[in-house]
């Protein structure tokens, strides 16, 4: 059996590709949180953080489409896993489950589907959108509305939680497990979600609530 | 003595394509110290006498240790009682005049035969790509000639300790069996008679797993709960690994 037949006939092959894609997700993640904490230094400097992306030029592009490729997989492979495991249990049971996992486990393939829509907003909102104005400007413009700010702040809800179970999950797939780091990874992906979630609601937040936030 | 009566839902379904449902007993009093099976062998008695049908359910060594039997009572595999197989469960753990619900083992890959009897032959398929290891039968070998370190040893027992039962399949919410599959594979990867047959034994015992229409493992961690023996996850992780080695290693 070559690597690839492992990878796309078996179902921890195609969890693989899931929890490998998700691992990209989550860096870009990352990366994604510090650009956004530049707000926290004004407009200006916000406003020269995108400029300075931007002249990265063909670079840039081969990084949009790396990440585009690892969302494509991710989302791809996600459902066909999810499909697979509705079919497998036909026939539901009459008395709901004693046992019940986690909130972030169960709800995977729903967190996921609105981070998704999430996703094709906030890349209309900021990436392809046409607009002459700075990014500052458009992000102030775009989050001042309430109604907007309170999608925003729920799918990154979502995304807390569905990164929370993501992270220590990528890792348990990937066979990285040790008795000596388990729990740390669990914790660790917790408080790394939390934390992310909490320092990307701010700024909607802060955008509503202060008339000089990255004005 | 301390006695408990309680009601009965019981699943009832006379084959694999007839229609199923609910049927109602009461049980009148019994001692609290009874085993829900014996519970079920009373209840059957009374249905003889009736010249009715008597509930099939599976069953063997009534000790915990052969994985024969097993249901789904009020929502969980074996009864709500932790690390008990349904043999194991007794009486006093219900509230008296309690409602109990009783459910097959339900999952694509274990059809249902009768009542509470489902057909794990599944399992047995799975063994049979890979769960044992080839050693030639003449006599053993002096046992420290061996050198099996303690802590794999006891990793290793650890895995051993699955019993075949299904109740991980029963309580994933997928219907996946990677804690069954993954404890196999662990315990032989983890000894030195296993590891002749390592690579080929992880990817046949994964193939045949999927062809046999069990569900993927989304990582929830029920089945460990609900596993009579509290087989670990990490178990799992090491069958993704071992994986992982049989991949990218060179053939065998």
């Amino acid at each position: 059996m070559t690597l690839l037949q492992i990878l796309l006939g078996s179902s921890i092959g195609r969890k693989a590709v899931v929890a490998a894609s998700g691992a990209v997700l989550a860096l870009f993640l990352a990366l994604h949180l510090a650009g956004s904490l530049v707000t926290f230094l004004g407009a200006a400097t916000f406003n020269a953080y995108h400029a300075g992306l931007h002249s990265l030029g063909p670079l840039l592009a081969l990084l949009e489409l790396a990440l585009a490729g690892a969302l494509v997989a991710h989302a791809v492979f996600a459902a066909w896993l999810w499909v697979d495991s509705l079919a497998a249990r036909p026939c539901r049971y009459a008395v709901p489950a004693a046992l019940r996992g986690r909130l972030s486990s169960g709800t995977m393939p729903f967190t996921g589907l609105l981070i998704l829509v999430f996703l094709v907003v906030h890349l209309a909102d900021f990436r392809f959108a046409a607009s002459p104005s700075p990014l500052a400007a458009q992000v102030v413009a775009a989050l001042q509305v309430p109604p907007r700010a309170a999608f925003y702040l729920l799918a990154v809800a979502a995304l807390t939680v569905h990164v929370s179970h993501g992270f220590w999950s990528l890792f348990q797939t990937l066979g990285l497990s040790h008795p000596g780091y388990s729990a740390l990874i669990r914790q660790a992906s917790l408080a790394g979600a939390l934390g992310t979630g909490g320092l990307f609601m701010l700024i909607p937040i802060l955008i509503l609530a202060s008339r000089s936030f990255l004005r | 003595m301390k006695t408990v009566s309680l009601k009965l839902r019981i699943w009832r379904q006379a084959g694999p394509s007839s229609p199923g449902a609910f049927q109602d007993f009461d049980t009148g009093p019994l001692a609290a110290a009874m085993s829900f099976l014996e519970m079920l062998d009373g209840v059957n008695e009374r249905l003889i006498l009736a010249g009715q049908e008597p509930i099939a359910f599976d069953h063997d060594c009534r000790e915990g240790i052969c994985g024969t039997c097993g249901a789904v009572v009020d929502g969980q595999a074996h009864g709500r009682q932790a690390g008990t197989t349904l043999c194991q469960l007794s009486l006093r753990h219900f509230a008296a005049g309690s409602t109990v619900v009783v459910e097959p083992f339900r999952a694509r890959a274990f059809p249902l035969i009768k009542d509470l009897v489902v057909d794990r032959s599944a399992f047995d398929a799975i063994i049979a790509e890979g769960g044992y290891v080839s050693v030639s039968s003449s006599a053993a070998p002096e046992a420290n000639t061996l050198p099996v370190p303690p802590d794999r040893a006891e990793e290793a027992l650890d895995a051993a300790q699955c019993i075949g039962c299904g109740a991980c399949v029963a309580a994933c919410p997928n219907a996946s069996a990677m804690l069954f599959v993954g404890a196999k594979v662990s315990h032989l990867a983890l000894l030195p008679q296993g590891d002749p047959e390592r690579r080929r034994r992880v990817v046949a015992m994964v193939r045949q797993m999927d062809a046999q229409g069990f569900g993927p493992c989304g990582n929830e961690g029920l089945c460990e709960r609900a596993c009579p023996k509290g087989i670990s996850i990490r178990h799992i992780a090491r069958m993704n690994r071992e994986l992982w080695r049989a991949a990218f290693l060179a053939r065998d």
